[in-house]
């Protein structure tokens, strides 16, 4: 019994679930008052965060007992899905603020485009550790896979849903890139990415909006982008070294707009300091060290790819997230994984933590044995 | 084939580093934007979280010398919407807008402002008790009806163009009200409390309330019992020659003391609103100018004596009824002339010829050095804005013409109150003082005097002994004179009668006249002086004395009775003209014009025929008899 425990990520797994506990709690603290005005329940956003944790949960710990390679075979059937899916978000989605990004089943209503994140990273994952030898040459090897994530980038755009279509391709970026492709080919594929979604923020004048507010919010006040920036830094100013004390802040006073998504970390730096900023930030450096050790240590490239790829994704996440909020980055609506409010975000970020929790669990398993046949 | 596995840590190291770097440099940011920012910012939030409501301080009352209550405040409830907390904003609109008498649009652009805290300006504020009962009974949530005061004069139209008004916001905009307005008006109080975005209270965040300040109160150095005196005697003026305007200003001339102070047309302060701008904006005592004639020559008298120039009981003037200067013909009032006199007789008679003399004994150096030393041409300094200077001839223009007109009072412009200063200065011992309003300032909270304005001696104009001498000459004027009208028993009255042309782009009017006296009593220690002023007095020609200088003499008089000074047994006896049912000759006014008229003294009434500046005709003829009292008719056609 010791020994099937020793084989987790003990790590691992208590940092993101103190995190995410953290988080729950700062769900409710930042959402309380607007939970008061939505339904008059403070506990409204807190009570749904619950269900996903408790989903999600749940989830984790059966992929976190699923041998990550059981996924190759899945790879097919889950690219048709998010397909077949994506399809059906913009034919029968719910349409919010504009945007039809929703799927609804009966009261519960869920974000497809976050699982493609994870599925374009399984996918490419897979992909190229198949392509592996040949990954140097562009035709064959680099880029047949990547039509595959156009298609889902663009379905995505078409939502639209900017953001997220870019952070697709920054998922898939970031496999392409630690697969080998050659550098040629990767200024290539990043210098067209990169135009594309250039082009199509500054085609879209809200877009172009946003992407200007972030360098000047202070004349750009009307902008929601603007005012929502500065609101964000009278938070975290607010807050200074100690925080005003949990449950405190006055910016989620609906002064700050979507205080407990995309904007719960000035919240959690309003009235923690930063304690609550140093704990988050440090959180995430725990989790980023376990899976890259991961990646370092899984004996094969599927396996590397996989841990490497949802590592350095939920880095890039929460980077953006926090250069957003910080006004570094223009604000692009990216959440912060395990943290913020949202079901669809919260399931996927936590299943993607079981796959690398799995790996890991692969790796501990492997050097036990390789220990014991040395012992033998 | 590539070395795939040194490929991939290479890349793995570029992408650790690449997070490791922007890791750091966030935290770089975010330090500066919660530290380096944060005094800046959290002052920003503070503004955008902290709901101030202002409570207006009390404004400071304001009283007669005596403490008599002239302006004070009253509660009136305002009415104020809190948009964000208006839950029906159709039917908020429509119920504010039947009971506050505003179209429904107007209502519906104050509840859905955005703004904080909404003032239903004008209709919502400053409201009746009752009104706000009906506000408040509609029971309309984001409505609320704040204690709130507004501005009251218990006397009216009394004193209104010296006190002035306030406008909604209780801050003085005429008078008095706009002159001492950051002391009477106190400091804003204010409650302040953290509020959500929504304009709901932030919990656990304590209110801050600041009290307001009341303002002090003002004592005027306005007598009430004169103000009452002059505001009736001028409402008698105005019924009596319906004129176009008439004024009215009692000084203490041992200090410059405004005792009284009357303009009309007048208005109510608290109508401001319904009273065209140019009624309240003149407070004609201090702001018109005109020549002020004969009053003047008060001037050239004090100048004269005070140089020695002249010996009033000795010196004698012969009068043609004309002089001759620099190729001009100047007229005196009386036709044919006084013939000879002495000087104290010239005064007496307002012998503009005599005053010529006087002019031209003294030179137009010391002339105008004189008038400038009485204070004319520039402001007397009073606390009233609006004040106006009058115009000189300038010294480089000034002829022999020039000296001659100034010496009686022609061709100068001046205000009301420069003639009242200056004739304070030539009777009492030689002093000029800056008149005043403002007496001194007493603290709301305790009752006690906080602030004293003392008298302002400006200079010393003349001595003692000529000042003496100038109150004898008046009082003369006055008891045998052409100012017998302003005459008390007792009082010893001393005054001189002026009339002046009104002139309008650089041209006299015809027909348009502004009647004046000017009078002190008692002539040997004069405790107040009263100038008085009709414009254009209709529906009769009258000898000026007889317009102006009873209505000094009825404000003298009454007043000095209030004031509780002695009436006095050793004065000159008024010259029995009429009360003895003796006839008099009828003077020759054929020829004259109407101003001669006015400037001249019969004890006769005036009637006129006909329209016209120019005398004719007259009924009795010239050396005819008739008893005192009896009228004149006058037939008047235009030159």
């Amino acid at each position: 019994m010791n020994k099937q425990l020793e084989r987790y990520d003990w790590i691992m797994i208590t940092t993101a679930f103190l995190l995410i506990s953290f988080g729950l709690l700062m769900v409710y603290s930042a959402s309380f008052p607007l939970g008061i005005d939505i339904s008059g329940d403070p506990y409204h956003f807190l009570k749904r965060q619950l269900v996903w944790f408790v989903l999600g949960t749940f989830l984790f710990f059966i992929v976190l007992h699923i041998p990550y390679r059981f996924y190759r075979k899945l790879v097919p059937y889950l690219v048709l899905l998010s397909l077949v899916v994506l399809v059906l978000v913009l034919l029968v989605g719910e349409e919010v603020k504009g945007a039809q990004r929703w799927l609804s089943f009966g009261p519960v209503t869920i974000q497809p485009s976050e699982f493609i994140k994870l599925a374009v990273i399984l996918y490419l994952a897979h992909v190229y550790s198949n392509k592996h030898k040949y990954i140097d040459q562009f035709v064959q090897g680099v880029l047949p896979p990547l039509i595959i994530v156009v298609c889902m980038f663009g379905l995505i755009i078409l939502q639209p849903d900017l953001g997220t279509a870019a952070m697709v391709l920054l998922a898939g970026g970031t496999i392409v890139f630690l697969s080998g492709a050659r550098w040629f080919h990767l200024f290539i594929l990043g210098g067209l990415s990169a135009g594309v979604v250039a082009w199509l923020a500054f085609e879209t004048p809200y877009r172009m909006q946003r992407l200007i507010a972030f360098q000047d919010p202070f004349s750009h006040q009307m902008d929601s982008g603007g005012y929502q920036l500065i609101q964000a830094y009278i938070a975290m100013a607010h807050g200074g070294l100690t925080g005003t004390g949990l449950g405190k802040s006055a910016q989620k006073m609906h002064y700050l707009p979507e205080p407990h998504t995309d904007f719960i970390f000035p919240v959690i730096v309003e009235e923690l300091g930063i304690f609550g900023l140093l704990f988050v930030v440090g959180c995430f450096l725990v989790l980023l060290w376990r899976g890259f050790i991961t990646g370092v240590h899984a004996s094969d490239m599927f396996g590397k790819l996989l841990a490497f790829g949802i590592t350095f994704f939920f880095m890039f996440q929460a980077l953006l997230n926090l250069m957003a909020v910080s006004g570094m980055m223009p604000i692009t609506g990216v959440p912060l994984p395990f943290i913020s409010y949202g079901g669809s975000s919260l399931i996927v970020s936590m299943i993607s933590l079981g796959i690398v929790a799995n790996i890991a669990r692969k790796v501990k398993t492997e050097r036990l044995r390789a220990k014991k046949e040395e012992v033998a | 084939m590539r070395a795939t596995a040194v490929v991939v840590r290479k890349r793995l190291f570029i992408i650790l580093l690449i997070g490791l770097v922007s890791i750091i440099i966030l935290l770089v940011r975010l330090g500066y934007v919660q530290f380096v920012m944060g005094d800046w910012l959290t002052n920003l939030a503070e503004d955008s979280w902290s709901q101030t409501v202002p409570f207006e301080a009390e404004r400071g009352n304001i009283l007669d010398r005596h403490g008599e209550l002239l302006a004070t405040n009253i509660s009136a409830p305002s009415v104020f919407v809190v948009p964000k907390q208006v839950e029906n904003r159709e039917e908020t609109a429509k119920k504010l807008a039947e009971v506050l008498f505003v179209s429904e649009d107007k209502a519906y652009d104050w509840v859905t402002k955005n703004e904080r805290i909404v003032r239903l300006n004008p209709e919502g504020r400053k409201i009746s008790k009752e009104k706000a009962r009906e506000v408040h009974d509609l029971e309309l949530s984001g409505v609320y009806i704040a204690e709130d005061n507004k501005r009251h004069y218990p006397k009216g139209k009394y004193l209104s163009h010296v006190l002035g008004f306030v406008g909604i916001d209780n801050q003085g905009l005429t008078g008095i009200e706009a002159y001492y307005d950051e002391q009477l008006q106190g400091e804003r109080g204010a409650v302040s409390y953290y509020a959500d975005a929504k304009g709901k209270q932030m919990p656990g965040l304590a209110d801050q309330y600041t009290e307001p300040k009341k303002g002090d109160h003002l004592k005027l150095t306005i007598d009430d019992r004169v103000q009452t005196i002059i505001e009736r005697e001028l409402d008698i003026a105005e019924a009596t020659y319906n004129p176009d305007g008439a004024l009215a200003i009692a000084i203490d001339p041992n200090n410059g003391d405004i005792l009284g102070m009357s303009s009309r047309p007048d208005f109510h302060p608290e109508e401001y609103l319904e009273t065209p701008p140019e009624v309240y904006n003149q407070n004609k005592p201090i702001w018109s100018t005109y020549e002020p004639g004969s009053t003047f020559k008060i001037i050239t008298l004090a100048a004269a004596l005070e140089e020695g120039k002249v010996d009033l009981e000795h010196d004698t003037f012969h009068d043609h009824g004309h002089v001759e200067v620099g190729g001009s013909r100047l007229r005196c009032w009386k036709k044919g002339g006084h013939g000879q006199q002495t000087f104290l007789e010239v005064v007496q008679n307002s012998c503009n010829p005599g005053f010529v003399e006087l002019g031209e004994r003294l030179g137009k150096d010391t002339l105008f050095q004189y008038i400038d030393a009485f204070g004319f041409g520039k402001k007397t300094g009073i606390d009233l804005q609006g004040e106006g200077t009058g115009i000189l001839f300038q010294p480089e223009n000034i002829g022999p013409l020039e000296l001659a007109t100034t010496s009686f009072g022609q061709g100068v412009s001046v205000t009301p109150l420069q003639q009242v200063t200056a004739v304070s200065a030539a009777i009492n011992g030689g002093y000029l003082y800056q008149p005043r309003i403002a007496k001194e300032w007493i603290d709301s909270e305790t009752g006690q005097v906080k602030e004293t304005y003392p008298p302002v001696k400006k200079e010393r104009v003349i001595s003692q002994e000529t000042s003496e001498k100038v109150r004898n000459a008046l009082e003369h004027v006055v008891a045998k004179g052409t100012g017998k009208g302003a005459y008390v028993d007792g009082y010893r009255v001393g005054g001189k009668t002026g009339t002046a042309q009104k002139a309008k782009g650089g041209r006299y009017l015809e027909n348009n006249h502004i009647v004046s006296f000017i009078g002190f009593a008692p002539a040997d220690d004069p405790q107040i002086v009263v100038y008085v002023a009709v414009d254009n007095p209709k529906d009769t020609v009258q000898f000026g004395g007889v317009v102006a200088a009873p209505i000094v003499g009825t404000i003298i008089e009454d007043s000095l009775k209030a004031m509780g000074v002695k009436k006095r047994t050793d004065g000159l006896e008024k010259e029995m003209d009429w009360n003895d049912q003796t006839y008099i000759e009828v003077p020759d006014l054929i020829s004259l014009t109407l101003k001669e008229v006015h400037e001249a003294y019969y004890p006769l009434h005036v009637e006129t025929v006909g329209n016209g500046d120019r005398i004719v005709m007259q009924s009795p003829q010239p050396g005819e008899k008739i008893k005192e009292g009896g009228t004149i008719r006058l037939y008047l056609r235009d030159k």
